[in-house]
C-alpha cells in the first residue's frame, strides 16, 4: 500500500458483553462528535548487565500492552451505555456496588456469565481497517457526563488489557504456566 | 448552455411546514422587494503535510458539507404565514413569541413534515430563469426578522439558514451521502 492520507469515516462504535446483559448481542453505542483516539501503551523492561554500565542495556524485553481507547459520544444511545457503565463496575446494578476485588473476567470465557468486560468495535466505512478490542472496560476516569439544556457530549475512556481464562486449552490442568503468547489485544475482524 | 444574462423572473416565496402547523400545505409567503440572495457556505479543512512548509497552502483539502443562507426584504407578505414560520423557527413553540423548553431541537428525530419536525420547506420559484430553489430544512435566524413598524409598508426583512438535517447521521456507513440541501424541484 503507497502512503495516503489515511480518512477512517464515519467511525460507529459498537459494543458487546456479557450473556444475560443488554449487551449480550452486538449493539450500537453511538456516533462521536470528533475523532477516537486510539493509544497503545507497550511495556518495555530494560535488562542491563555491569558491562554495558548502569544505564544502557544491550537488551530490551516486551512486557506486552495495553490500550486507551478515548471518545466523546453526541448521539448515542443511552440505555446501551448505562449498561457499558454497569458492567465496567464488574456488574450488578448501575450505580451499586460488587464486592470490594471482583475480578472483571472472573475466571470465565468473553462473553460468558461472570467475565464483565466488554468488546469495544469501531467501525470504518472508508478506510476498511476496523478495531476490535475484545476484553475493555471504562476506567481512569470512565465516564464524563454533562446535564444540561444542551446536547450531553459524553466523555468515555475506555482500557482494553489483553484477558484470557486461565483455564482456556487446559492450560492449567497440563500444568503450563499462563501464557500470554497469542493473546489477542486487537483485532480487524468486528463482532 | 451557452452564456446568457440570467433572469430569475417574479420570485414567489413559499413555505411549507409539518402537519401540526397552519402551513402544512404549500402556502405563499410573499413577494421581495428586492433579490432574493441565495449563498451556499462550504466548509472545507485543509491537510497539512510537513513536506509542504509550514501549514500555510496545503496540498489536499477535505470538504465537511455546507449550509446555506437566504436573505430576502417581502414587500407583499402574508403575515399569517410569516408569523407561523416565526413560530415553527422558535423550536415550534406552542405561539408565536413564547418560548419553548431551551434547547428543543428543530428536528426532533421526525422525518420532513412529521409532526414534530420544526423545519421549514422554503421554495423560490423561478418563472423566467426556469430553474426554482427547493431548500429542505430551513428556518429563520441570525436576526431572524427584522420588521419595520409605522406609516409607511412594511418592508421586511427575513434571514434564513439551511442545514443538512437527517435523522440517521450515520446512513449504514455513508454518513452524510446522499443528504440534500437544496434541489430545483418545488414542494406541492
Amino acid at each position: 500500500m503507497a502512503r495516503d492520507f489515511i480518512i477512517n469515516g464515519e467511525t460507529l462504535v459498537k459494543v458487546k458483553g456479557m450473556t444475560g446483559t443488554s449487551i449480550a448481542s452486538v449493539q450500537e453505542l453511538g456516533l462521536t462528535s470528533d475523532e477516537t483516539w486510539i493509544v497503545p501503551h507497550f511495556s518495555h523492561r530494560d535488562l542491563h548487565i555491569d558491562d554495558f554500565g548502569p544505564d544502557i542495556p544491550p537488551e530490551v524485553l516486551w512486557m506486552l500492552s495495553t490500550v486507551t481507547i478515548r471518545m466523546t459520544l453526541v448521539h448515542y444511545d443511552n440505555s446501551i451505555l448505562r449498561t457499558c457503565i454497569t458492567e465496567s463496575m464488574a456488574g450488578g446494578t448501575e450505580g451499586t456496588m460488587v464486592g470490594a476485588g471482583t475480578p472483571m473476567g472472573g475466571g470465565a470465557d468473553i462473553f460468558s456469565d461472570k467475565n464483565h468486560y466488554i468488546s469495544l468495535n469501531l467501525l470504518s466505512p472508508n478506510l476498511s481497517l476496523p478495531w476490535r478490542f475484545r476484553s475493555t472496560y471504562l476506567a481512569e476516569p470512565p465516564v464524563e457526563y454533562p446535564l444540561g439544556t444542551g446536547a450531553s457530549l459524553v466523555r468515555l475512556n475506555w482500557r482494553a488489557i489483553p484477558y484470557y481464562p486461565p483455564t482456556s486449552v487446559g492450560e492449567l490442568s497440563a500444568g503450563t504456566a499462563y501464557r500470554s503468547t497469542g493473546r489477542v489485544l486487537w483485532d480487524r475482524t468486528l463482532d | 448552455m451557452a452564456r446568457d444574462f440570467f433572469i430569475n423572473g417574479e420570485t414567489l416565496v413559499s413555505v411549507k411546514g409539518n402537519t401540526s402547523s397552519s402551513i402544512s400545505s404549500l402556502s405563499e409567503l410573499g413577494l421581495a422587494e428586492g433579490p432574493i440572495r441565495v449563498t451556499p457556505d462550504g466548509k472545507h479543512m485543509d491537510i497539512n503535510v510537513n513536506a509542504w512548509g509550514n501549514g500555510e497552502v496545503p496540498p489536499e483539502v477535505q470538504y465537511f458539507l455546507s449550509e446555506v443562507r437566504i436573505q430576502m426584504a417581502l414587500v407583499h407578505v402574508d403575515t399569517t404565514v410569516l408569523r407561523e414560520c416565526v413560530r415553527l423557527s422558535m423550536g415550534g413553540a406552542s405561539a408565536e413569541g413564547t418560548l419553548p423548553h431551551t434547547g428543543a431541537r428543530m428536528g426532533n428525530n421526525a422525518a420532513r413534515f412529521a409532526a414534530g419536525n420544526n423545519f421549514i420547506g422554503l421554495n423560490l420559484s423561478s418563472p423566467i430563469g426556469g430553474l426554482p430553489w427547493r431548500f429542505y430544512y430551513a428556518y429563520l435566524t441570525g436576526p431572524p426578522i427584522d420588521w419595520p413598524l409605522g406609516t409607511e409598508r412594511s418592508v421586511i426583512g427575513l434571514n434564513w439558514r439551511v442545514i443538512p438535517y437527517t435523522q440517521d447521521m450515520y446512513n449504514g456507513g455513508n454518513g452524510s451521502l446522499g443528504a440534500v440541501l437544496w434541489d430545483h424541484t418545488n414542494d406541492s
